[in-house]
């Protein structure tokens, strides 16, 4: 494909702005489309991110996108059994060993129109570390495939990978239960991400350090939150502390709680949203919830989409609402950065 | 906020400087809900000596704030009023409205921007504000049931200033009761007996003084309420004289 080795080259030119510099996403593909990344996160294991990332994939697909959800959670890839999918013969392990060249040689057919898969490693020891250049690769190779939405199903915990690919995406998706494993999780999840955002970006190097200490909760200097680590910054770095809070301000991450089951467990939410505007500084955007609902682990057995084998159910309706909500709310991000 | 410059009891209960006694304590409820003990929403965040951290500059935060001689002398010490330059580099949220008022007037109730005959403010505010979400609601104290509800649809039909003809009575009460006043509130802030409030919002004229103060009354009343005290006062005596003289 001439086009992508010609964007390769763009970015070797130093005019592509770094894969892992956030929100520089949307970049014209190979094929001239514009697309957006969601990814879905939330630090701990079965919070249900499998799920909600092929339920939106999914509702997407339905709304007449072009979709192509990809499995990132390399140790324990089963994003293909939400979906229904017998595990594909090419998967991400051949494009990170240089099996297959080209990303979209991976991606295999759903039987959902308009809905492709590109599934996780299954030989996962050695690429539960993938090196930075793989990474950068890969992120590249994202953006000319062929579509409209790219969903990253990301896996648990706060692996550097995980965070990498969380942030090169357009839309932060976090989710968690109303339990406490999961809210402590989540917590830890955002305050990685809120922090390695920060070291990224190129004109607050000065910092970065600052920002390394800051991240070492026993750190003898005594810089306990973002509220220390902004007062040094004010009276050390002035010139910088405009641009950290513009910084911080953009980092925008969506919230949705599963499994909720008592009116209780919805207003966690909220409390999370106000905790982390005032600790963090950041606004979340608590798109919504989705209810208990006991046809999810039927649809699973059933190796189904729940979202399909169940179209009238309470979780279907909410995932569609979340997703509209999605697209009404963010849709304009996808042509306003690179006209 | 983690951009405020300085802590204080303002950003401790996360109140703009000029709060309204009713803001300040609608502020403190939501506060003291969210860091209630078995908010599940802040495991992981915040540890036990966090929460009860930050339950104690709420309390101490609201025992000084909620206190009129405290607060001013608090004001006075922390120069709340005159502190313009302070936050000039990181102008947050909740400094901008202090600091859009110019070091003229200090009295935030005085600058009289809310005008009473604009539809739009009295509808602004007659609707909560939507992040009270699961505050509880204060207690209203002699509160008809009956009468919040239609508070809005009512008084959005009030009509212009120079062809009403009935009294502004029922919308003091209507507005009191929407901000959450009580009678109680009303007549320590304003040291109007309760008696008076009370034949001012029911319109006993009879039972009132000379309306030299029945004016004067009005404009307390309307301070409190943030209302035009001008406009008011000058259609409640209209009304008044037109009653009497009938």
């Amino acid at each position: 494909m001439s086009d992508s080795s010609n964007h390769r080259n763009q970015f070797l030119d130093g005019q592509f702005p770094s894969p892992f510099e956030p929100g520089t996403g949307l970049i014209s593909a190979g094929t001239g489309r514009l697309k957006q990344i969601w990814a879905i996160g939330g630090g701990k294991g079965g919070v249900g991110k499998s799920l909600i990332s092929s339920s939106l994939a999914v509702a997407l697909a339905k709304a007449g996108k072009k979709v192509i959800a990809i499995d990132l959670d390399l140790g324990g890839a089963n994003l293909h059994t939400t979906l229904g999918v017998e595990l594909p013969r090419q998967t991400l392990g051949d494009f990170f060993s240089g099996r297959v060249s080209e990303l979209s040689q991976c991606s295999c057919l759903t039987g959902i129109q308009n809905l492709e898969l590109i599934s996780g490693a299954q030989d996962s020891t050695r690429i539960a570390n993938i090196s930075d250049t793989e990474k950068h690769r890969f992120l590249i190779a994202v953006r000319n495939l062929d579509c409209d939405y790219v969903i990253f199903d990301l896996g648990a915990g706060t692996a550097n990978y995980t965070l990498d690919f969380f942030l090169a995406s357009e839309i932060n998706l976090i989710t968690m239960l109303p339990e406490p494993t999961s809210i402590e999780n989540a917590y830890r999840f955002i305050k990685s991400a809120y922090y390695k955002r920060l070291q990224a970006i190129g004109e607050l190097s000065p910092i970065h350090d600052l920002i390394e200490v800051t991240m070492d909760a026993k750190n003898i200097q005594g810089i306990r939150s973002p509220s220390d680590l902004f007062r040094i910054v004010n009276r050390d770095f002035p010139h910088l502390a405009s641009r950290l809070k513009e910084e911080i301000e953009k980092f925008k991450p969506k919230l949705i709680i599963n499994q909720v089951r008592t009116h209780s467990d919805i207003e966690i939410g909220h409390s999370v949203k106000t905790v982390c505007k005032k600790y963090f500084g950041i606004d979340i955007d608590y798109l919504g919830y989705l209810d208990y609902d006991s046809s999810v682990w039927q649809a699973i057995r059933r190796k189904r989409p729940a979202f399909l084998e169940f179209p009238n159910s309470k979780l279907t309706q909410s995932v569609e609402r979340i997703t509209d909500n999605l697209l009404r709310r963010y849709a304009s991000e996808r042509s306003s950065l690179h006209p | 906020m983690i951009f405020d410059q300085e802590v204080s009891h303002y950003t401790a209960l996360d109140v703009p400087t000029d709060a309204s006694p009713q803001e300040i304590k609608s502020a403190y409820l939501r506060a003291k809900h969210l860091y209630r003990k078995d908010n599940h929403g802040l495991y992981g965040m915040l540890d036990a000596e966090a929460t009860e951290d930050a339950l104690r500059k709420i309390e101490e935060a609201f025992q000084v704030l909620s206190n009129p001689e405290l607060k001013s002398e608090y004001d006075a010490k922390s120069g709340v009023h005159s502190r313009e330059a302070a936050d000039l580099l990181v102008a947050s949220a909740t400094h901008r409205r202090s600091s859009q008022m110019d070091g003229k007037s200090k009295d935030p109730f005085q600058a009289g921007q809310d005008s009473l005959g604009s539809s739009d403010d009295l509808e602004s505010l007659l609707n909560p504000p939507s992040t009270d979400f699961a505050t509880p609601v204060p207690a209203v104290l002699n509160t008809p049931k009956s009468m919040a509800p239609e508070a809005k649809t009512e008084v959005k039909n009030v009509p212009n200033a120079s062809s009403f003809d009935f009294g502004r009575g029922m919308m003091i009460r209507k507005v009191r009761e929407t901000k959450r006043i009580s009678l109680e509130d009303m007549s320590f802030q304003t040291k109007i007996s309760k008696n008076y409030l009370t034949s001012i919002e029911e319109e006993d004229y009879s039972k009132l003084p000379a309306p030299v103060f029945v004016r004067g009354f009005i404009m307390q009343i309307a301070k409190i309420l943030k209302l035009d005290g001008a406009t008011l006062a000058s259609q409640y005596i209209e009304h008044l004289k037109k009653t009497a003289s009938s």
